[in-house]
C-alpha cells in the first residue's frame, strides 16, 4: 500500500468536497493507497502524521495564508514523492490571491483594524499572515490540478495518474498540467455557426437574460472561456452561467487576463469600430469597472499583473 | 549619475515605423532613451509585449500608429490597438502604476516632425513620473 495524505493550507472546504465527491471511483483509488490524513475525512492528528518519514502522494489543498500554512506544505512537501497541487487556490492562488494587490502591511493593518483578540485582558495570539502565496510558489508540484474546485474532467485524469503511478512507479513529464491543452471555447456547445464573433458592447449580467445556446461575448456578456483552459466539460457554460475563468490560463506560466484583454479588443464592437471610433470603443470598455477582478479573478497571485505591482513597491 | 528613462517604442511598419525612418533622413533629433520597436501593425501588439517591456526595465511605453478611421495598412489594426492600450491602462492603474506611463499616438509616414515632438514630450513627461522600479535610482 502506498501512502497518500492529503494536506490543506487556507481551503474554504470546496477542495475537499470535489475529492470526497468522487465517491466510488475514489474506493478504486483507496486499493492502491492507504490515506495518512486528511482531515475532513480520516481521523488522525497531525502529529501523529508528522511522525512518518514519508508519503508517496501529496495532495495540496488551498492558498498559503499563514506562516502555520507555509510550515505545514513546506514540511510535508519534503517527504512527498508525487506533489499534487489541487484547485485553484494551491495552482493559482484564486480569489484570496487578489489581496496580493495589497502590500503585507495593509493586509495586516486591516485584519488588526478589525479582529480584535483580546478577551478580559488575556491576549489571544492570531496566525500570523504571511504574504499570500499560491502552493506552486513554495514547492515545484509534479501535478496540477486546477479548479475551483476541480471538476469531472480533472478528477478522472488525476485518478488514472494516480492509479497508473502506483501500479508502475513512474510518472509522465513533470509537471503536468491536467485538463485538455486548449481553451474552453474550443468544444463550447455554444460555438456560434459564423466565424466572426462580434461582440455588440459590453453588458452586465443583470442587465440582460442571456440566450441559452448563443455564445456569451456575442451577446455582450464577458466570458473568460477563451483565455481559460478547458479543465471541465462546461459546467458553468451549460447551465447559461459565463466562464469566469477558474480553471487559470490555457498553459502553465501564461497569463489568462492579459490574453482576455486581447481578445477583448478582437471581438468588441468590429463591425462598427469606425463608426464608434476611440470615444466610443472607450465608453464600451470603461463598463468594465474593475480589470483586475473581471480578467485576475482566480489567478492574480500567479500573474505579470502581480508582477507589475511589486515592481512598483520595489520588491 | 542621474536618472534617465527608458521607453520602448512600438511602431507599426507602414506610419509610425515609416516617420521614424523619415526623421532619421531628416536629420530630427529626439531623445536617446527610446528604443523604438517596428512591428509590422499596431493591431499585432499584445498586452503581453507592453507588460514585459514594463517588466523588463522600460519606465514608459509608446504605441505608434496609423491615424485612425481610416490609415491602417490593415484596415482597423489602429482600433485593436486603441482598445489593448485602453484595458492595459485601466490595468496599470489598478495596479498602482501611471497610466500615463503607456501612451498611444497616431502618427502617420509623413509626419516625422511630429514623431520627434511626440518621442520628446512623452520621454519628458516619464522623467517627470520618475522611475516605475521602487528602487532604482
Amino acid at each position: 500500500m502506498l501512502r497518500l495524505a492529503v494536506v490543506p493550507g487556507a481551503v474554504c472546504g470546496g477542495c475537499d468536497v470535489a475529492l470526497a465527491s468522487l465517491g466510488e471511483k475514489l474506493a478504486k483509488l483507496l486499493e492502491y493507497y492507504e490515506v495518512v490524513y486528511w482531515p475532513t475525512a480520516v481521523d488522525r492528528k497531525l502529529s501523529e502524521f508528522l511522525k512518518l518519514d514519508s508519503v508517496d502522494v501529496l495532495i495540496h489543498m488551498g492558498g498559503i495564508s499563514t506562516e502555520e500554512d507555509a510550515r505545514l506544505a513546506r514540511e510535508v512537501s519534503a517527504k512527498a514523492r508525487v506533489k499534487v497541487s489541487f484547485g485553484t487556490c494551491s495552482v493559482y492562488g484564486d480569489i484570496p490571491g487578489l489581496n496580493s494587490i495589497y502590500s503585507p502591511a495593509e493586509i495586516r493593518e486591516s485584519i488588526a483594524s478589525q479582529v480584535d483578540v483580546r478577551v478580559e485582558g488575556d491576549a489571544l495570539s492570531l496566525p500570523q499572515p504571511v504574504n499570500y502565496a499560491a502552493y506552486t510558489d513554495l514547492v515545484e508540484p509534479d501535478i496540477l490540478a486546477p479548479g475551483c474546485p476541480p471538476d469531472d474532467k480533472v478528477l478522472d485524469q488525476l485518478l488514472e495518474l494516480l492509479i497508473r503511478y502506483a501500479e508502475t512507479g513512474k510518472l509522465e513529464a513533470r509537471p503536468v498540467l491536467l485538463g485538455d491543452p486548449e481553451s474552453l471555447c474550443s468544444r463550447c456547445p455554444r460555438n456560434p455557426k459564423t466565424t466572426k464573433i462580434v461582440m455588440p458592447g459590453i453588458r452586465r449580467l443583470y442587465e440582460v437574460r442571456p440566450e441559452e445556446g448563443r455564445c456569451f461575448l456575442e451577446q455582450g456578456i464577458l466570458c473568460m472561456g477563451p483565455a481559460t483552459r478547458a479543465i471541465c466539460d462546461h459546467s458553468c457554460i451549460k447551465v447559461n452561467y459565463p466562464c469566469t475563468g477558474c480553471g487559470g490560463p490555457v498553459e502553465y506560466g501564461s497569463d489568462s487576463g492579459l490574453s482576455m484583454i486581447s481578445t477583448l479588443a478582437s471581438v468588441l464592437l468590429v463591425d462598427s469600430e469606425k463608426v464608434a471610433l476611440e470615444r466610443g470603443l472607450a465608453r464600451e470598455l470603461d463598463k468594465i469597472r474593475d480589470v483586475v477582478g473581471s480578467f485576475y479573478r482566480y489567478t492574480l497571485r500567479k500573474s505579470s499583473a502581480y508582477r507589475l505591482r511589486v515592481l512598483r513597491r520595489g520588491g | 549619475m542621474s536618472w534617465r528613462p527608458r521607453v520602448v517604442a512600438f511602431f507599426c511598419r507602414w506610419c509610425a515605423g515609416a516617420a521614424a525612418e523619415t526623421a532619421g533622413v531628416m536629420r530630427l533629433r529626439y531623445d536617446p532613451g527610446v528604443i523604438p520597436v517596428i512591428v509590422p501593425c499596431t493591431g499585432r501588439i499584445s498586452p503581453a509585449m507592453i507588460v514585459d517591456a514594463f517588466l523588463n526595465g522600460a519606465d514608459g511605453v509608446l504605441v505608434g500608429g496609423c491615424h485612425t478611421p481610416n490609415d491602417c495598412h490593415y484596415v482597423s489594426g489602429n482600433f485593436k490597438a486603441f482598445k489593448r492600450v485602453h484595458l492595459v491602462r485601466k490595468l496599470l492603474e489598478q495596479v498602482g502604476i501611471e497610466p500615463e506611463r503607456l501612451r498611444l499616438e497616431w502618427i502617420s509616414a509623413t509626419e516625422a516632425p511630429k514623431l520627434a515632438r511626440v518621442v520628446n514630450d512623452f520621454v519628458e513627461e516619464v522623467r517627470k513620473l520618475g522611475p516605475l522600479g521602487g528602487r532604482r535610482a
